[in-house]
Formats: C-alpha cells, structure tokens, sequence
C-alpha cells in the first residue's frame, strides 16, 4: 500500500515536471494570424451587399468599367502580389539588401507613375473620340 | 510518504525559467507590435495578427527575445558550474565571494546539474518547436539557427563540466589494483 502511495505521489510529481516543461512551449502558439486577410482583389465581389442592398463597392468584373482601366488595375494587382512575394523570399531567406529594396521601390513607383500618366492620356483620348 | 527528492528539486528549479519565458513570449510579442506600429486584436482564442507577414515577423523576432532569455539562463548556470562548482573553485575566488558577500553563487553538483538540466531541456525545446516553426515558414530561418548554435554550445559546455567533474572525483577516489589475475581465490584449482 505504501508503495503504491508513493509511485502515485511521484507520478503526479512527475506530471507537474513534464507540464512546467511543456507550458512555455504551449505559449509559443498563443499567437496566430487571420487566414480570411482583409487585402481583397479587385476581381472579388461584395457578396453580402448584392443580397441586401446595391453595395458602393464595386468589383472589376463590374461591365460599367472601361476595359482599360481593368487591364490597368489588374497589372496593379499583380504587381503588388509579386512585390509582396519577392520580400517575403528575401527576408526568410535572409538575404535582404536595403540598396537594392530601395532601386526597387524607385522604379515601381517610377512605373506606376508612368502607366497612371498613360491610362490618363488613353482616357483623354477615348473622350476626345 | 517519500517523494522523490530529484523531482521536487526539478520542479523548483523550473519555476523561474517556465515563468521568465512564458513572460518573454508575451512582452515581446506586445513590444514588437508596437514597434513595428502593427495592428493585433486579443482574443479568446489568442494574439490575432491581421496579416502573414506581419505575423512572420512578430513571431520570429519573440522567439528571438525568447532565446535572449534563454542565454541568460544558460550563461548564468554555465558560469556557476566553470568558475563557481565548489569542487575545483580557486581559493582567491572563494576569498573574493566571501568578500562581496556573494557565496551563495558556490554549489554543489546536485544543485547546479538540476538547474542545468532543466535550462537545456528548455532550450531543446525551443529547438524542437523553433525547427518546425521555420520549416512551416512561420519564423526567419536565421533564428532557428542561432537557437541551434546556443544550444549546441551550452550542451558542449556543460559535458566539459561534467567530465571535469568526473575527473576530479576519479582522482579522489582510492585506486586499488583491479588485477587479480595473481590472486587465489578459495575453491579454485591450483
């Protein structure tokens, strides 16, 4: 009797040991991302206003929007999901050079600007037809 | 009733690491976020980070802070068992402690290996879930890896100690002459 008494006192020790060692570990998962992210495209529609009520929100597949601006905002769309990638690689790789980010960030922003300016002049001229 | 005294001494040697880490994770998590002007909502069912990469971002550098703790522990254990063991400490450290009124960083074998253990198990353990974490893509590679270099130091480290410690114990001990080759034992034919 008496040393079943003392295996279950020393069990139960053992099980507080091995929960003291596991806790910090448990805390590492106390942190978790939303998988639903709020950056939505532009092909994607408001489904639960088209129910209720006509949503202010309108999706690109929208036929009231001219072809141009379409192709231009989903150039846009993907550009910005490939910038998103390629410094999600190069951080988890570790390789990341700030000069180079930098050159980067320049020439889209240079490229953006462009094509902004280009789609205004397409505009322009589509009104002066 | 006797209870394990090896165990009672592991659990209370485990407090303070299981609480500091626990306290780690959770400050830097709150720090990082605010640093880095990220956006994350308390729940019931945890930290919500809004978005992956911030999330890669927040989890790596807490794991980070989480193993800058760990260093400390480890570096505190690892000092005591090299300069500090009672069995090979010097004499003018002995005599410095006792003036600074710090002799209570001399132990014993049985205190400072309990302690040890249980800093190295939780670096292994941090090891383990660092390992999948960054295999998932959850946290910077570089983190695991310096979690990898830390552990691997601190356990090279403590096994010297515990070989020096062995040593020390072999040349006290009494040498008898195992050969008995020359010896009659009784029933034995000649």
């Amino acid at each position: 009797m008496k040393t079943i008494f003392k295996i279950g006192f020393n069990a139960v020790l053992l099980a507080m040991f091995l929960g003291m060692l596991l806790l910090p570990t448990g805390f590492m998962g106390i942190m978790k991302f939303e998988e639903n992210s709020s950056v939505l495209s532009a092909q994607d529609s408001n489904s639960e206003g088209s129910n209720s009520e006509e949503s202010t929100i309108k999706s690109i597949n929208d036929s009231e929007i001219p072809l141009d601006v379409e192709e231009m905002i989903l150039k846009m769309e993907r550009e910005y999901y490939q910038k998103q990638q390629s410094e999600f690689v190069e951080d988890t790789e570790g390789t990341e050079d700030k000069e180079d980010k930098e050159d980067e960030k320049k020439t889209d922003n240079e490229n953006i600007e462009m094509k902004e300016e280009d789609t205004e002049e397409d505009i322009q001229i589509q009104e002066t037809n | 009733m006797t209870l394990s005294k090896i165990l009672t001494k592991l659990i209370d040697k485990a407090i303070i690491p299981a609480v500091l880490l626990i306290a780690s994770r959770i400050i830097s998590i709150v720090l990082v976020c605010k640093y880095l002007g990220i956006d994350f909502k308390i729940t019931n069912q945890g930290i919500i980070i809004q978005d992956f990469y911030s999330y890669l971002k927040v989890n790596s550098y807490s794991v980070l802070f989480m193993t800058v703790m760990l260093v400390i522990g480890l570096l505190y254990v690892l000092i005591k068992s090299i300069f500090f063991h009672d069995s090979h400490i010097k004499p003018t450290t002995t005599a410095k402690l006792f003036s600074i009124k710090a002799e209570s960083l001399i132990q014993n074998s049985y205190e400072i290996y309990t302690q040890g253990a249980v800093w190295l198990t939780y670096s292994y353990m941090l090891l383990a879930v660092s390992g999948i974490m960054a295999m998932s893509n959850l946290i910077y590679k570089w983190v695991f890896y310096i979690i990898t270099g830390v552990t691997l130091l601190a356990t090279l480290l403590l096994v010297f100690d515990v070989e020096e410690e062995i040593d020390i114990k072999k040349e006290k001990d009494v040498e008898y002459d195992k050969d008995n080759s020359l010896v009659e034992l009784p029933g034995e034919p000649e």
